[in-house]
């Protein structure tokens, strides 16, 4: 019932979506002058290299204590799960929510979604294809809230400096858990929806 | 043909353009992506926002945005601060990241609407306008203005436990910022704006 624009022969560019004649597939879009493809050829490949990447920074990031917080001289390294226990010991479970959801839970769901949406596109899986847009919409909306931690521990270091008593400074973790999201969100850019749609008519 | 069509973003579905009514929103049927949408006022709207904006923009990342009180010492600290620490402490590609996400991107993105939207409205559009409206279009998921602000609140929720916490001007301006950011996004109407780009520069 529904063509798709490149069945009519029709590409359609990704800043400006102007809708033009598919010439070849990496063209020059006639309204924005930008350069674009109609699919990108190797969009899994991009998204599962960013994916992995990503993966491979999340160890460092939570393993690596994130912030040292210097109490009466004593220091003491906080990693992102050791912060979010001592949130829940001191009784602030909205909070702790909070961060788990945004530092732990929100960057592992959103690699595993884009593992998924990969594999769905690559194995065509005659899984639900609005389901799976929906996924990739929520993993696109995620992206930069993964940020969070990062930032807390930006402010929390340039504001708590009150030397002997108490101090707080960033931790190596900290650029590992930039990077982790910075790829991350490379990888859902990578990511060509359309994708799971083209599958379809070829079945 | 290609202006008497639109295709949905997210699935490639071709639909005939049908003209769009104030405040009308057109979905796509397949997978319920919003394909294009009539926004009202849009311009004189947007160019309103756009300045609010960037006037709060440098009093709100330089001006102190909390301040904390420890056993007799005061702190405060902004967002440039922030970042100031971090580089002082060689953490480089965290700061970047904070330098992109919170100040370079937002302003850019502010700057890049009034531009285009000053020009339109004084009729004054050439080629330039569109490399312009590109850039905007790349950076639209890398403004991070909402999560520093959220992790403001997190990390204040923490020092609170320990410190006494101060809100001051600084924070007030950013929160106008950050929603000035956001209402641009939402006033902007991307359809009229490629559409007049292209009508003036093709007559």
């Amino acid at each position: 019932m529904h063509k798709t624009a490149k069945e009519h022969g029709l590409a359609r560019c990704p800043k400006c979506h102007k809708l033009q004649p598919a010439i070849q597939n990496y063209m020059r879009c006639r309204r924005c002058h930008g350069h674009f493809y109609l699919r990108h050829p190797r969009s899994l490949q991009y998204t599962l290299a960013w994916t992995i990447s990503a993966l491979i920074m999340f160890v460092p990031a939570n393993l690596f204590p994130i912030m040292i917080y210097y109490e009466l001289g004593v220091a003491e390294p906080m990693t992102i799960l050791e912060g979010i226990n001592s949130l829940i010991e001191a009784d602030m479970f909205p909070i702790a929510f909070i961060v788990f959801t945004a530092s732990f839970f929100v960057p592992l769901a959103k690699l595993c979604g884009l593992i998924f949406l990969v594999l769905a596109t690559y194995q065509k899986l005659t899984f639900s294809r609005v389901y799976s847009g929906k996924i990739y919409k929520i993993v696109e909306f995620l992206g930069p809230w993964s940020m969070l931690d990062v930032f807390v521990v930006a402010l929390s270091g340039a504001l708590v400096k009150f030397g002997i008593f108490t101090n707080v400074q960033p931790a190596p973790g900290a650029t590992y858990f930039t990077l982790m999201v910075v790829f991350s969100m490379f990888a859902a850019h990578s990511f060509d929806p359309r994708l799971l749609w083209d599958k379809k008519n070829n079945d | 043909m290609s202006n008497e069509h639109i295709a949905c973003p997210r699935c490639d579905a071709l639909y005939p353009a049908l003209p769009l009514k104030e405040k009308q929103i057109a979905l796509c049927s397949r997978c319920g992506c919003k394909i294009s949408e009539a926004k009202a006022d849009s311009i004189n709207r947007t160019i309103a926002i756009a300045i609010a904006g960037l006037l709060m923009f440098v009093p709100g990342i330089s001006m102190p945005m909390v301040g904390a009180t420890l056993v007799g010492q005061h702190a405060e600290v902004s967002l440039v601060d922030c970042l100031v620490m971090l580089l002082q402490k060689d953490f480089l590609i965290v700061a970047m990241g904070l330098f992109l996400f919170t100040i370079a991107i937002p302003a850019i993105r502010l700057v890049t609407v009034l531009y285009i939207c000053l020009a339109i409205k004084r009729n004054q559009v050439n080629q330039t306008h569109r490399q312009f409206f590109r850039s905007y279009h790349f950076l639209d998921s890398w403004a991070m203005l909402h999560v520093f602000f959220l992790g403001v609140s997190v990390a204040l929720y923490k020092l609170a436990e320990y410190a006494d916490i101060a809100l001051n001007v600084g924070l007030a301006m950013f929160v106008g910022l950050l929603l000035c950011s956001i209402f641009t996004h939402i006033t902007l109407d991307h359809h009229y704006v490629w559409e007049t780009l292209e009508q003036a520069s093709d007559a």
